[in-house]
C-alpha cells in the first residue's frame, strides 16, 4: 500500500515536469510567432535574437558587477526590513494597543504607489540608496503584517500545557513560540522578496546608479535596443526564480513536519 | 495518604459553583468524577492544579504537589516527534540519558515503538491521544488529571484508550483524578466515583467504592453493567 502510494506520487511529479516543459515549448512558439508576424525586432525582437543578446551582455566585464550590485541593493533593502519586520511585528503581535496603533502606518505603506515611494526617495537619497529604500518600504510592511500573523495564531492551549508541564519560560520561547511563527514568517519572507526585487528594478530605471540591471534596461529602451531591454528582462525573472526557490528550500528544510 | 478538600467556596459573579464543598482523593487510585457538562468540573480540576484560587477553603496536602494533565485534545507540538513531545517535559528533570529511557520506555508502552519518530500530522487520533498519554505518565507527577479525555473518540477507539490507560496505570499506579460525564467510562475505570449533582452550588449525590479492580471489569460484562444500572440510578 505504502509503496503503491509512493510510486504514484513519484510517477505524477515525473509526469508534473514533463508539462512544465510542454509549457515553456508553448512560449516559445507564441514567442516566435508573434514575432515573426510583427516582423520588427525593433518592436517585438524574436526569441534567437534575444537569446544571443542574452549571451553577448553575460560574457562583457561589467555584466557580474551590474547583476552583482542590484543583487546587493535589494539584499540589504531585504535584511533591513527582515529586521525591522520581525521586531515590529513581534510587538504588533503582543501587544494590542501597540498594534491599533501601528496598523494605519502599515495600511498606508502598503496602500502608497511603489512609483511615489520611488520618486520621493529620489528627493531623499542618493541614486544608489534609491532602490534600497524602495525594496525596504514595499517588503516591510508584509513580513511585518506576517510575523504577527503567526504570533496571534499561537495555541493558548499548548502554552497551558507547557505551564501545566512546568516548562521553563525560554524553553517555551524557543520550542513553542519560534516554531509557531516560522511558518508564516518564511511564506512572509517569499512574497517580500519578490515584490521588493521588482521594486529595485523600477527604482533603479529611474534613479540610474551605475552599475545596475534597472539603469541597464533603461539606457537599451533609450538607444532602442529592444533585444536588450528583453534580454535583461530575463535575467531579472531568473533572479526573481531562484531567490524564491532558494527560500522554499530553506523552508523545506525548516518546516520539516508538515 | 489522602488529599482533601474542605468547605470549598467559589463564586463566579451570579454563579455560585461551590459552597461547603467537602471531596478525598484516595492516593494511587482511580478518583472519578461524574457529572453532566455545566456543573463545575473543570472549575474543580482547575482549583485542585492550582490554575483558578478558590474563595476560601482548605485543600490540604496538595503544596508542592507535581500534576500531569490528560486533556480532552491530545495536544501535542505538531513540530516535534513523538519522541521530541515526550522529551519536551522532561528535559529539565533528567539527565540526557534518563530522557532517552524514561521516553523510549513509556512510547512502548503505548504501542508506538514503530512511530517513535513520525510527526503528528502523519498519526490517526487514538496514535495522538495516546503520545498524550504516554507524556502524562512519563511525567514524573504525583497527581494524574484526565478531563474528558475520550470524549471525541468514537465507541471502539474509547474502549481501545481506556485499555491503552489502564495497561500502564497497572505499572505505574498513580493517584489519578479522571473527570467525565460519561457513565459507560466511569463504570469501566473508576476505583472511586464522585456523583455530581446538578445544582447551584454544586454538591455531591453520591460516592461509590467500586471493589473490582478496572483490568477485570473488562472482562467480566455483567458486573460492568450493574455498576452502569447503579450509576445511571443516581444520575438521573
Amino acid at each position: 500500500m505504502w509503496e503503491a502510494k509512493y510510486l504514484m506520487k513519484a510517477s505524477t511529479i515525473k509526469s508534473e515536469k514533463y508539462f512544465i516543459f510542454i509549457s515553456f515549448v508553448i512560449l516559445a512558439a507564441l514567442w516566435k510567432l508573434i514575432s515573426f508576424v510583427i516582423d520588427s525586432e525593433i518592436i517585438f525582437p524574436s526569441p534567437e535574437s534575444t537569446i544571443i543578446r542574452l549571451y553577448d551582455l553575460v560574457i562583457t566585464r561589467d555584466f557580474s558587477l551590474i547583476l552583482l550590485s542590484s543583487l546587493t541593493r535589494g539584499l540589504i533593502g531585504f535584511i533591513i526590513s527582515l529586521l525591522l519586520g520581525i521586531s515590529f511585528g513581534f510587538f504588533s503581535g503582543f501587544n494590542r494597543y501597540f498594534n491599533r496603533m501601528f496598523e494605519p502606518f502599515l495600511i498606508i505603506i502598503r496602500s502608497t504607489p511603489v512609483m511615489s515611494i520611488i520618486l520621493i526617495a529620489l528627493i531623499w537619497f542618493r541614486s544608489t540608496n534609491v532602490p534600497i529604500f524602495a525594496s525596504f518600504l514595499v517588503s516591510f510592511p508584509i513580513i511585518c503584517l506576517n510575523v504577527t500573523e503567526g504570533i496571534k495564531n499561537i495555541d493558548i492551549k499548548l502554552i497551558q500545557m507547557s505551564k501545566v508541564y512546568n516548562i521553563r519560560r525560554w524553553r517555551v520561547a524557543k520550542e513553542i513560540y519560534f516554531p509557531s511563527i516560522l511558518p508564516f514568517l518564511l511564506a512572509g519572507l517569499s512574497t517580500a522578496a519578490g515584490i521588493g526585487w521588482k521594486a529595485v528594478i523600477a527604482a533603479e530605471v529611474l534613479s540610474q546608479p551605475d552599475f545596475a540591471l534597472g539603469t541597464s534596461m533603461q539606457v537599451s529602451r533609450i538607444y532602442l535596443e529592444t533585444e536588450s531591454v528583453f534580454a535583461w528582462t530575463i535575467v531579472a525573472i531568473i533572479i526573481s526564480f531562484f531567490s524564491e526557490r532558494i527560500i522554499r528550500r530553506f523552508e523545506k528544510l525548516i518546516v520539516r513536519w508538515k | 495518604m489522602a488529599l482533601r478538600i474542605q468547605n470549598l467556596k467559589k463564586t463566579y459573579p451570579g454563579l455560585p459553583v461551590f459552597d461547603d464543598f467537602n471531596m478525598e482523593i484516595k492516593d494511587r487510585e482511580i478518583n472519578c468524577i461524574l457529572g453532566p457538562s455545566g456543573v463545575g468540573k473543570t472549575t474543580l480540576l482547575n482549583i485542585i492544579s492550582g490554575i483558578t484560587h478558590p474563595d476560601s477553603g482548605q485543600l490540604s496536602d496538595l503544596k508542592d504537589k507535581t500534576f500531569s494533565y490528560i486533556f480532552q485534545e491530545p495536544r501535542l507540538l505538531e513540530w516535534k516527534t513523538v519522541y521530541g513531545n515526550i522529551s519536551f517535559v522532561l528535559k529539565n528533570k533528567y539527565s540526557k540519558k534518563e530522557v532517552q529511557d524514561i521516553a523510549n520506555r513509556y512510547i512502548e508502552m503505548v504501542g508506538l515503538k514503530g512511530f517513535i519518530d513520525y510527526y503528528p500530522e502523519k498519526l490517526s487520533g487514538g496514535m495522538k491521544q495516546r503520545v498524550s498519554i504516554a507524556r502524562a505518565f512519563a511525567f514524573p507527577s504525583d497527581i494524574l488529571i484526565m478531563d474528558e479525555p475520550f470524549k471525541s473518540l468514537d465507541f471502539k477507539l474509547k474502549r481501545s484508550m481506556i485499555d491503552a490507560f489502564l495497561r500502564l496505570w497497572e505499572i505505574d499506579k498513580r493517584t489519578i483524578i479522571f473527570v467525565t460525564h460519561d457513565v459507560e467510562e466511569a463504570a469501566l475505570m473508576g476505583n472511586i466515583i464522585y456523583i455530581l449533582k446538578d445544582s447551584q452550588p454544586t454538591k455531591i449525590k453520591e460516592k461509590i467504592e467500586v471493589g473490582l479492580n478496572p483490568k477485570e471489569r473488562l472482562k467480566n460484562p455483567q458486573e460492568l453493567t450493574k455498576i452502569k444500572d447503579i450509576l445511571k440510578k443516581y444520575l438521573n
